[in-house]
């Protein structure tokens, strides 16, 4: 994907508005999905100054009540819930018809859900540029069965498995970007001695596979599970299995202390599955494996499992291995703990991978290219339609 | 020009005077030169063919029986006042077929309204409305403000952006008080008229010493049949004689020539039934006063006028929408709405103390004047005039602009009726 004769003016201004159901924070959500937006918005603005067009960008979400604040730059503005409805993804407020109306292109996030529906209509009765990223969180039929991704002019997945889950429903320009990932704050420790210990980040649910890391688990060797315990049942489940075990759990991490705990590990696991331990199949497990980004990131080698998106992030083996069950995970930690696996002079290689390939800079530049090819692609065809209908109406 | 007119109803199946009109005004500009395609639901009233320029293809879900039909209330308002996705398919299909200058719209209730004015609005075609009841306020009291906004109709700004006309400033006023909005421009006020086949000629009033009133319209209680045979029978119980009451039209018949008969009053009361128009209007020619007690909403009924302009001495409601084009005592006499006030008109009338000549001179000249058909139809004719500009029948013919009319009309149905995937 690059700039071409076809896109969009050069000296112009691209103003970009992103659109989400939520936003990362603790008093609405702090997941992947959110995290998200708050990064791609962050990316463009790294990638502004090299960009040969000009951009500007804002952020609009839902929440509980009015508020705006800034985001590395960014301005935030959160609008209260008007639907009184109990559906958490049918959230909606009048107000965004009128903010969105100043804006050119349309950035729709978690955008298959009744909220996507929405945005999409308004970006289209406004004939707006919309273009959408699936970040979980629905399977909206309106959108899916009955054709309204057809709204969008351009997606934008997160993964080749993203792109995969939607690619019947669309057929327009479809972009796969991974990433990005906050370099800056995921940096690598100053001195890399890594220890003989395991890590894994994400919130303790069961499809995320932390009873997988303990059973595969050798005697001796040092796993913490860093995140929320959404899931009682399940969290005390873990706890059982982990009888015997070093296995520590790190439920209330802020940020400084994840990046401890990625400094203090020798080796991440992202063990996420599609059929859970209570054996319940998952559509969506993993979209794209943030964390495994942000591990790599602070420099830790990675093992991911044959699952979703992940495999996408591990093409080197010389610091990622992928393993499709519980006993390849055990060889592959039984690897580590002996020393056999990472070789000692791939130390460097997982954050340069990433700096190279997911930072803001890098990432930044690959969404403002797509955006300004789908925008000018539109008008192209607005201006197509428009020349048309002058030359036949009577 | 090439005007588009939509409206629920169209003769022969009609309700009440807002689809008469809307045929009456229909002629007047076809007789103008302008070419008219009018898009209507079925009429189940036998009658004439259609002429080429009737099109009945919309779908009607008001005023007809929902016999055997399970629906709840709610979502027959949905798919009334909200949206009616058959009805904007046809309406595309109608605006690339036909590409007018302009569309005017007529009584939307039925149709499915907000959603037609959105899909007009996205595509940046021209419209205006003639607002002769209160089709805004149903549109805006029709759902919650986010089931509205999914075609933007929390915004006055946006849904009443065409040009509007209104048949009485009483009408306007009722609309923002019920719509809680304020119209985002004055809406231009369009009082009605009178066709008064000839001129007008002198008459003679209280012929043979009798006082002759009448009154034409629906036979109803909100139109005061009620208020008339209670006034009525008040001036009996007095000893007031030497008058009769006609009653023209259509309604409740049944129940009020019994009501007449409890109340002892048959002799000088009289159900006629409906008639056709030149036949109301001799009537008009033949009797002194015309009885409109009706209620206070009324926006804007043409019969009252019509009277007038033979010299048939209007009675009315004095706060309902008619009354702005009467100055009471030159032009007909207002009345509050309750029999006392009626019986009390009614009496100084028969006693003479009211000069009905003056009067009757006066309103005739009015109605002649100020509210003929060829005047109305000007203000009209002006006002879609200054709605037109140029727009591009493209996104019509746009792959995505059914896709954007089906998604919305569902989604407003998940916003509405819960939203489960």
């Amino acid at each position: 994907m690059r700039l071409t004769q076809h896109s969009w003016p050069s000296s112009s201004l691209l103003r970009i508005a992103h659109v989400s159901p939520a936003y990362f924070a603790e008093d609405s959500l702090i997941g992947g999905g959110e995290r998200y937006v708050s990064y791609v918005a962050r990316a463009l603005r790294e990638a502004a100054p090299s960009l040969p067009f000009s951009i500007s960008q804002a952020v609009f979400a839902m929440g509980r009540k009015d508020h705006s604040y800034s985001d590395g730059g960014v301005p935030v503005t959160v609008f209260s819930n008007e639907n009184p409805g109990s559906h958490p993804m049918a959230v909606m407020s009048a107000r965004l018809w009128d903010v969105l109306a100043e804006f050119d292109l349309i950035h729709l996030h978690q955008g298959l859900t009744f909220f996507g529906c929405y945005i999409a209509t308004i970006a289209r009765s406004l004939g707006k540029t919309l273009i959408v990223t699936d970040l979980g969180g629905g399977e909206n039929p309106l959108l899916l069965q009955h054709g309204g991704l057809g709204l969008a002019d351009g997606m934008l997945s997160i993964s080749e498995f993203a792109k995969s889950l939607v690619s019947a429903y669309f057929a327009g320009p479809h972009a796969v970007v991974v990433g990005p990932v906050d370099t800056m704050v995921f940096t690598a420790p100053k001195v890399l001695a890594r220890p003989r210990s395991v890590i894994s980040v994400g919130r303790l649910l069961p499809h995320k596979g932390a009873d997988r890391i303990i059973d595969a688990l050798p005697p001796n060797l040092p796993l913490r599970l860093v995140g929320r315990p959404y899931d009682p049942a399940y969290y005390e489940l873990l706890h059982e299995r982990a009888a015997g075990k070093d296995v520590t759990f790190i439920v209330d991490a802020d940020d400084a202390a994840l990046l401890r705990c990625y400094h203090e590990a020798g080796l991440y696991v992202h063990a996420s599955t599609f059929v859970d331990v209570y054996g319940r199949r998952i559509s969506k497990p993993e979209l794209m494996g943030l964390t495994t980004l942000e591990a790599m990131a602070t420099g830790l080698p990675v093992a991911v499992a044959k699952t979703a998106s992940l495999p996408e992030l591990a093409h080197d083996l010389r610091f990622c291995r992928v393993f499709p069950d519980v006993a390849a995970l055990r060889a592959i930690l039984e690897d580590f703990a002996a020393g056999v696996w990472p070789e000692p002079a791939a130390a460097d290689l997982p954050r340069r991978h990433v700096v190279d390939n997911f930072s803001f800079p890098v990432v930044g530049r690959r969404i403002a290219e797509f955006y300004a090819e789908v925008h000018a692609v539109r008008l192209m065809r607005a201006h197509r339609a428009q020349f048309r209908s002058t030359n036949v109406t009577p | 020009m090439k005007i588009l007119v939509i409206s629920n109803l169209y003769p022969p199946f009609v309700i009440g005077g807002y689809e008469l009109n809307c045929a009456n005004i229909v002629n007047a500009f076809r007789d103008r030169g302008h070419d008219v395609l009018v898009a209507t639901t079925p009429s189940h009233i036998p009658g004439p063919p259609d002429p080429l320029h009737v099109r009945r293809c919309l779908k009607l879900s008001s005023h007809i029986p929902n016999y055997g039909v399970a629906i709840s209330a709610e979502s027959w308002l949905h798919r009334c006042d909200i949206s009616d996705y058959d009805n904007v398919v046809a309406l595309q299909q109608l605006l690339v077929e036909f590409v007018p200058d302009v569309v005017f719209l007529w009584n939307m209730h039925g149709l499915g309204t907000l959603h037609l004015i959105d899909f007009l609005n996205v595509h940046g075609v021209p419209w205006g409305i003639y607002l002769g009841d209160r089709v805004f306020e149903q549109l805006v009291n029709a759902a919650p403000h986010h089931v509205k906004a999914v075609f933007r109709g929390h915004d006055p700004g946006y849904f009443a952006s065409g040009g509007i006309m209104a048949v009485s400033q009483h009408l306007v006023d009722e609309i923002e008080a019920l719509g809680c909005f304020v119209f985002p421009r004055p809406p231009t006020i369009v009082h009605g008229y009178a066709i008064t086949p000839g001129p007008s000629a002198p008459r003679t009033y209280r012929r043979d010493g009798r006082v002759r009133f009448m009154a034409a319209g629906r036979v109803s209680e909100h139109k005061g049949t009620t208020l008339i045979c209670d006034a009525v029978a008040k001036l009996t119980a007095e000893g007031v004689g030497n008058f009769e009451v006609d009653v023209f039209g259509e309604g409740d018949i049944a129940f009020y020539v019994n009501y007449a008969n409890a109340l002892a009053i048959s002799h000088c009361t009289m159900f006629h039934g409906g008639l056709t128009q030149p036949r109301l209007h001799e009537q008009f020619q033949v009797h002194d006063a015309f009885l409109f007690p009706t209620w206070s909403r009324e926006p804007f009924a043409f019969a009252p006028f019509e009277a007038a302009a033979y010299g048939c001495v209007p009675i009315l409601t004095s706060n309902c929408g008619c009354s702005e084009r009467i100055v009471d005592a030159v032009h007909g006499i207002k009345i509050e709405r309750n029999a006392e006030a009626l019986a009390a008109a009614m009496r100084l009338v028969v006693e003479g103390t009211i000069e009905l000549e003056r009067i009757g001179v006066a309103a005739a000249a009015m109605v002649r004047q100020d509210l003929s058909l060829a005047g109305h139809v000007d203000k009209l004719e002006a006002v879609l005039t200054a709605q037109q500009r140029p727009w591009s029948p493209a996104s019509l013919s746009d792959e995505r602009t059914l896709l954007l009319a089906f998604m919305k009309h569902y989604l407003s149905l998940a916003f509405r009726f819960g939203a489960t995937d």
